[in-house]
């Protein structure tokens, strides 16, 4: 029972994960909701994989964050037995929670089977730790990617299950045993007190000794203002270039790639979904047909396919934004003292969100047109520019919901730990909020985006915008910056 | 067993960069050895070695008598370590941390526990993300000493504490030495503290022992002499070989000699001059020590 508790009591902290699991459910209500269940199969049905693999995996992130947590902390590696008993307590959750929620699941439809559900809810909670876990780039990949399909492609992963099961087994077991391997290797443990910890803030990722080793990382690569280019002139959008330096060092443009190359995971979703939608066309046409329907959803074409992935596209767009309020963020940093009055430092952070807004809108809308426009190109679709494309409803939506995440991230900058999960719980419920508005306005109204649509667009936009501005001018000149 | 730590050649790179170089060490058992150098040296490279977080890219390395690559439970059970860097988990309060690493011991000394609480006047109900550096500092002591190590290894464990606090700290570890019979090394810059504790010396430059010796016996090897002239001026350096650092300034100087070959009688006659010989603590001898001066 001791050895269980080494890991238990590191996800106790109750009021993230209960709060998490609660928005969790409601997105999963929200999406099965918007996506009719399949008539279900022999072995795993569709709504019953989703939640049993989906939910565990979520939970699982969780885990996996508190997991590294703890792994870069510096007292951990002399604690004796802490790999077993660390492991055993993983284990212990992982069983326990997918136990539960295959429970839940049962009672609504009787014809599951326990154990195989189980075990993939169990693998699902190995699949989101590593998601989230700096042991392995291409494991973490793999399974977010496999997290991917089976949240949007459920129907399909069912049947697949259901027709290849023996396979299917083995592979999970097999992805799970290393999914342990590297998360409670040896090497592991010896060696992350002296990674930096991601820059990705979760949950457990928010506190200030992690968010300071991000600091030392930023310091160690770049310098301080001082070594800014020429033409520095002390005016507002002069310190924004410098925030700009701050964070990303020289070459900005690198990091946008980077944050744009992560289209890489949506768009092997996408391919992966055609590689499962029955089809009369050549693999090329079909994807280019697919990637042109969930992109630009024309009003002149039927829906491609069983389940066009429109909700991908919608969350991922979502995913995108809270990413680079969060993981990339442009500010100056918290802790140095600038010559800037208070009033200067809020009209800075204020013009630096903005520039980051509109660098992500401007980098996703041109991508999605370039991307969707190639596809239509593969599909031989006529090239038609007559209608609004259907990704500037969630592109919109996720920039009139950008500060609400921008302040929560400069909340997070100097607030003690509760309300960090405050700021973190506000992300996940905007995150549910999000879909859930941008499904139902794009399936409830018209394909085309209309006038009102578009004034009351604006509108919004520029009262969100107004209302952040207030807000960090009220935060920077009553709150402590540090 | 006679060692509790025992380094044979051991050397570790980063990239190119040798950051321990042919470092061959032991550690008796019930020592307190004090682990001395400039920044970046290689103590704290060392210290991760002797816990196995770091592997050597050459050499052997060997603590409670077990290959550091492959410490296990058992020997886990016996060390205690405060490393320079203290990262614990922010989020829970002093007592749930102390409660959550007690779970990893067999062995756990809560009247220890509460006495040290006490006595480094640390409130159970903070949390630990919202106490100060030297807090923090006295709460990786106290989760590092409550389970009686047998190797307590401690890096820079009193530079952020105030002077009562450090006092109290040694005090402790004095304390430890003798209720456990424990062998402690301990690496710090504040020389004065260092000294009130330790018995032996053990000094890095470079990535290289320098100096290896009892801390009573460097005392006695090295003497400071102070000289002054009345009439004329001294030399503008000293050739003798015995002298190992000197410090003119026209009719005096601060000459600091080995010892052993030092003949204080014979050089007030050839320079004519007085001399007063004075005992060196560590925090003079420091230079000396890392220049490696032992013959």
């Amino acid at each position: 029972m001791r050895s269980l508790l080494a890991f238990t009591s590191l996800i106790a902290r109750p009021a993230t994960f209960l709060w998490g699991a609660l928005a969790v459910i409601v997105v999963t209500i929200a999406v099965v909701g918007v996506q009719e269940p399949d008539v279900p199969v022999l072995i795993a049905s569709d709504y019953a994989l989703l939640v049993c693999f989906g939910y565990p995996f979520v939970a699982g992130t969780l885990a996996g964050m508190a997991l590294r947590e703890f792994q870069s902390s510096s007292f951990a590696w002399t604690l004796p037995g802490v790999r077993s008993r660390t492991a055993l307590g993983f284990l212990a959750c992982a069983l326990t929670l997918s136990m539960v929620v295959v429970a839940l699941t049962l009672s609504g439809d009787v014809t599951q089977n326990l154990v195989l559900l189980t075990g993939f809810g169990t693998a699902s909670f190995y699949l989101g730790a590593v998601s989230v876990h700096p042991a392995s780039r291409w494991l973490g990949f793999a399974s977010s990617l496999l997290a991917l399909l089976v949240v949007f492609e459920s129907g399909h992963m069912a049947r697949l299950i259901d027709t290849y099961l023996l396979t299917s087994v083995s592979l999970t077991a097999v992805l799970t045993g290393l999914c342990m391997q590297q998360l409670f290797g040896l090497s592991v443990f010896r060696g992350m007190p002296s990674i930096p910890t991601s820059p990705m803030a979760g949950a457990f990722s928010l506190n200030a000794s992690l968010r300071m080793e991000r600091l030392k990382l930023v310091t160690a690569t770049h310098t301080h203002v001082d070594e800014l280019p020429a033409g520095f002139d002390h005016s507002i959008w002069s310190w924004v270039r410098a925030a700009a330096y701050e964070s990303y060092g020289p070459q900005p443009v690198k990091v946008a790639l980077r944050s744009i190359s992560r289209l890489g995971l949506l768009f092997c979703l996408i391919v992966l979904h055609t590689l499962l939608e029955p089809r009369s066309v050549p693999l090329l046409e079909m994807i280019g047909k697919i990637t042109y329907d969930a992109l630009f959803r024309p009003p002149y074409l039927a829906a491609i396919g069983d389940r066009p992935p429109y909700v991908a596209v919608s969350l991922w767009i979502a995913a995108m934004g809270a990413g680079i309020v969060f993981a990339t963020p442009l500010a100056l940093r918290s802790k140095l003292l600038y010559p800037l009055a208070r009033r200067q430092r809020s009209q800075i952070a204020h013009r630096a969100s903005l520039a980051l807004g509109a660098t992500f809108a401007v980098l996703m809308a041109a991508s999605f047109l370039i991307v969707g426009h190639l596809a239509g190109w593969l599909a031989d679709y006529p090239l038609r520019m007559d209608f609004i494309p259907f990704f500037v409803r969630p592109l919109l939506g996720t920039l009139i919901l950008l500060p609400s995440a921008q302040y929560a991230a400069v909340l997070s900058l100097t607030s003690n730990f509760t309300k960090q999960y405050g700021a973190a719980f506000l992300l996940i419920m905007g995150m549910t909020a999000f879909v859930t508005v941008v499904l139902a306005w794009s399936f409830l109204l018209p394909s085309v985006l209309t006038l009102t649509e578009m004034v009351l667009s604006a509108a919004l936009l520029i009262a969100s915008q107004f209302v952040y501005r207030r807000a960090l001018e009220k935060r920077y000149t009553q709150a402590d910056l540090v | 067993m006679n060692y509790a730590i025992e380094f044979a050649g051991l050397t570790k790179r980063f990239e190119q960069v040798a950051v321990l170089d042919d470092v061959t060490l032991t550690i008796g058992k019930s020592s307190l050895v004090g682990l001395l150098g400039r920044n970046g040296s290689g103590k704290t490279t060392l210290l991760r070695h002797v816990v196995g977080q770091l592997l050597p890219t050459a050499g052997i390395a060997e603590t409670l008598g077990r290959t550091t690559s492959d410490l296990r439970r058992d020997e886990f059970e016996r060390i205690g370590f405060v490393p320079q860097e203290i990262r614990l988990l922010d989020w829970m309060t002093v007592s749930q941390h102390i409660s959550y690493v007690r779970g990893f011991y067999k062995r756990w000394d809560s009247e220890r526990e509460s006495r040290l609480l006490d006595e480094l006047e640390l409130d159970g109900n903070m949390q630990v993300g919202a106490l100060s550096t030297g807090d923090v500092q006295k709460l990786a002591v106290v989760l590092a000493v409550c389970h009686h190590p047998e190797l307590l290894i401690l890096d820079e464990p009193v530079s952020n504490l105030d002077p009562i606090a450090r006092s109290l700290m040694l005090e402790f570890l004095l304390e430890v030495t003798r209720e456990d019979d424990a062998t402690i090394v301990i690496s710090s810059h504040v020389l004065r503290d260092v000294e009130r504790i330790v018995d032996w010396v053990v000094c890095l430059n470079h990535g290289r022992v320098m100096t290896d010796e009892a801390l009573d016996e460097l005392k006695e090897r090295y003497a400071e002499w102070h000289v002054t002239k009345q009439d004329g001026k001294l030399p503008a350096s000293f050739t003798e070989s015995f002298v190992v650092e000197q410090e003119v300034n026209g009719r005096e100087a601060r000459v600091i000699v080995r010892s052993d070959g030092a003949d204080a009688e014979s050089f007030r006659a050839a320079y004519s001059c007085e001399l007063v010989v004075r005992a060196l603590n560590l925090e003079q001898l420091f230079p000396v020590l890392i220049g490696g001066d032992q013959a």
